[in-house]
């Protein structure tokens, strides 16, 4: 049986474990063949943030783990548009391909999914 | 202390599952030796796949699981190596975990 | 209903944990069956056997192993998060050569399989403090 499993992003990347522990939940379920979807709110905008050096403090960026998420079979990568504009942030900036949502998208998104996360 | 001993007579620590204690002592001739531990023999074929998950590491930071190295493998190698048949043939039963050893890669967390 | 419970709250400080584990007894009051409860982050810490409380506290740990125990509860805690932790069991311990093990009765290591089983296999998974 299949659900769709919608992990709901908001810690920044290096703040606290947040950031992968979503990814390891999102890996997981796709492994196990899941419908994945990962949306992106405050803060957590900046894990998508390509070409983080995060080796500098010992860290790994979660935008290099990303990149595998096609691989992984997760394709459905969601960013809350309110948290790209008040960080400054455009779309190019972002290391994967992902959706921009405005605050009606992401009401349609969460009440789309079978179960939801937020972390 | 379980050790690897390579063929110049120069100790690796490994743990008891066979594991690089320090990644950073990982090369070519450790890899022909912790395969050999896993009764592998490596040749082209293997290393064609060692090459893929390392550089696969570099830029992602994940060990891939069993799904995703199939698939990584049929993407960087084509679809007539990317099955789990063939990557169980070149490296036993449990591919991921065995290659990931080989390659020096993290010791997968056992959650996926 | 088929429930699952996440706990992401520490058992220690976190008021979650509390919550957590008086909406598992309403469950089971209410007539509805737990399927699972998943301990993640540090939630794992609620599978030592080790913690010790004053004596003028709730010994939460010791709650959550009696209701478990009692209920027989099928207890996950995440196998990633609880080894990085120091809560092993004598597999673990014996894998990655420390000098204990830790793990209390009545809860397996295992890893977040089990958490994307519960969701697949519950009407409802309910999660329990921040993440962190």
């Amino acid at each position: 049986m299949t659900k769709s499993i919608l992990i709901i992003n908001r810690a920044g990347p290096y703040a606290d474990g947040r950031a992968k522990a979503a990814l390891d939940m999102a890996l997981s379920a796709a492994v196990f063949e899941q419908q994945v979807m990962l949306l992106y709110t405050g803060d957590a905008v900046f894990q998508l943030v390509q070409n983080q050096q995060a080796d500098l403090i010992h860290r790994k960026s979660p935008s290099a783990a990303l990149s595998a998420l096609p691989l992984y079979g997760v394709e459905k990568v969601y960013v809350d548009q309110a948290a790209l504009i008040s960080r400054g942030l455009e779309e190019q900036a972002l290391a994967v391909e992902a959706e921009i949502l405005n605050s009606n998208e992401m009401s349609n998104l969460l009440e789309s999914a079978d179960v939801a996360f937020a972390l | 202390m379980p050790e690897l001993t390579l063929d110049n007579g120069e100790s690796i620590a490994v743990d008891k599952d066979g594991y690089l204690r320090e990644l950073s002592d990982w090369r070519p001739e450790v890899a022909e030796q912790l395969a050999r531990k896993q009764s592998v023999e490596l040749d082209t074929a293997h290393w064609e796949i060692i090459d893929i998950v390392q550089s696969f590491y570099r830029q992602s930071g994940l060990s891939p699981a069993n799904r995703a190295l199939v698939k990584l493998v049929a993407r960087e190698a084509g679809a007539e190596k990317g099955r789990s048949v063939y990557l169980m043939k070149l490296f036993g039963g449990k591919p991921a975990l065995t290659v990931s050893l080989i390659a020096g890669l993290p010791r997968p967390p056992n959650c996926f | 209903m088929k429930f699952s419970l996440v706990v992401f709250a520490a058992p220690d400080g976190d008021p979650a944990t509390l919550t957590a584990l008086k909406f598992a007894q309403a469950v089971l009051d209410q007539g509805h069956e737990i399927y699972r409860l998943f301990f993640y982050q540090r939630g794992v810490y609620h599978g030592s056997s080790l913690a010790v409380y004053p004596q003028d506290e709730t010994d939460i740990n010791q709650a959550w192993q009696s209701f478990i125990a009692e209920q027989q509860l099928d207890a996950v805690v995440c196998i990633a998060s609880a080894v990085k932790r120091g809560i092993l069991n004598a597999e673990e311990a014996n894998r990655y050569e420390r000098p204990s093990a830790n793990l209390a009765d009545n809860f397996t290591l295992s890893g977040l399989g089990q958490w994307v089983d519960a969701c697949v296999h519950s009407d409802r998974v309910v999660s329990f403090g921040e993440a962190q």
